[in-house]
């Protein structure tokens, strides 16, 4: 396919940067569906957003910030291992179901 | 619009925000830049905590001050860089080193989550995997190019940068700013504004060109 309309530069920073509307993004997401070049744009402005994110001032985290988190994820790590328990235990209840009933 | 401009605090995150930090405490040449990435890495394969507190102890204040910067309320912005840090772990197997640098990652990661909280939408992304991607027939550049050197070129592009060139790209990043937002921020002229920003972009591509 020959594209011959590239968005904007600025629109492509727009996009990296997460400031466009929603139906701009669509238009920008749907034409990088066919266009490797302004993909690669979009990934050069998306590194220049990481720099940014870098050179910036940071802002102190609370205290135990990271424990609070470490603990949340165990959670849902403790959750998963449950559901994962549970669908062992329906896979046996449904083939005790699919026993042919005594008569 | 113009009253929301008018609302946001003069003075800006540097004066209002309370512990921050000097800058260059991030990774200074390929090598630590390398390891963020490493740490991820780690993470994804044996859920490595102590590579996660490594991670969350360099990017989780910056993203804070990224929230805090759109949001502008401490307790939310402390709320939504822990949550994600928390989709750090959750994807960290979807992190790819020869795509993307720690850095890109997680700036990605919180933008998505900022349009997602503030704007209750998805950020509308190109899906990889999708069977209609055209991709470059010579792709010269992919498999050549090391993400965390360019990363590391480009923040040291970013560091250099005169003032005044900074600050318009850092509103165009991490305020949701218009050029026309931006020139009124800073009461230039919008062709300021526009100039300005092309003569950093210019360097910052210099950085990205460095290492195709």
């Amino acid at each position: 396919m020959n594209i011959k309309h590239h968005p904007t530069d600025q629109t492509l920073m727009e996009y990296a940067s997460g400031s466009l509307s929603q139906a701009m993004e669509l238009l920008v997401a749907t034409h990088m569906t066919v266009c490797p070049h302004c993909r690669d744009k979009v990934s050069g402005y998306e590194t220049m957003g990481g720099a940014a994110l870098e050179t910036t001032n940071s802002m102190s985290m609370a205290d135990h910030s990271l424990d609070h988190v470490m603990a949340m994820l165990e959670r849902e790590t403790a959750n998963e291992n449950i559901v994962a328990q549970e669908c062992r235990h329906c896979v046996a209840l449904r083939s005790v179901k699919a026993l042919p009933a005594v008569p | 619009m113009m009253n929301t401009i008018l609302a946001r605090p003069q003075q800006g995150p540097e004066t209002k925000m309370s512990g921050t930090t000097p800058r260059r405490t991030g990774p200074a040449d390929p090598v630590e830049a390398k390891r963020c990435a490493d740490w991820i890495v780690s993470v994804a394969a044996t859920r490595d905590r102590e590579a996660f507190a490594r991670l969350f102890a360099h990017f989780a204040p910056r993203v804070k001050a990224y929230m805090f910067r759109f949001g502008g309320n401490p307790e939310t912005a402390e709320e939504m860089a822990q949550e994600a840090m928390m989709q750090v772990w959750r994807k960290a197997h979807l992190f790819d080193p020869a795509k993307a640098a720690a850095s890109t990652w997680i700036f990605t990661i919180a933008r998505n989550l900022r349009i997602d909280r503030f704007r209750q939408r998805k950020h509308i992304e190109v899906d990889d995997s999708d069977p209609t991607l055209i991709v470059d027939e010579n792709p010269l550049a992919d498999d050549v190019v090391n993400r965390d050197q360019e990363a590391v070129l480009v923040k040291a592009a970013m560091e250099e940068l005169p003032a005044d060139q900074k600050v318009v790209v850092e509103l165009s990043f991490f305020e949701d700013c218009s050029h026309s937002e931006i020139a009124e921020r800073l009461d230039i002229p919008l062709g300021t504004v526009k100039s300005r920003l092309r003569l950093a972009l210019g360097k910052l591509r210099g950085g990205l060109e460095g290492v195709a």
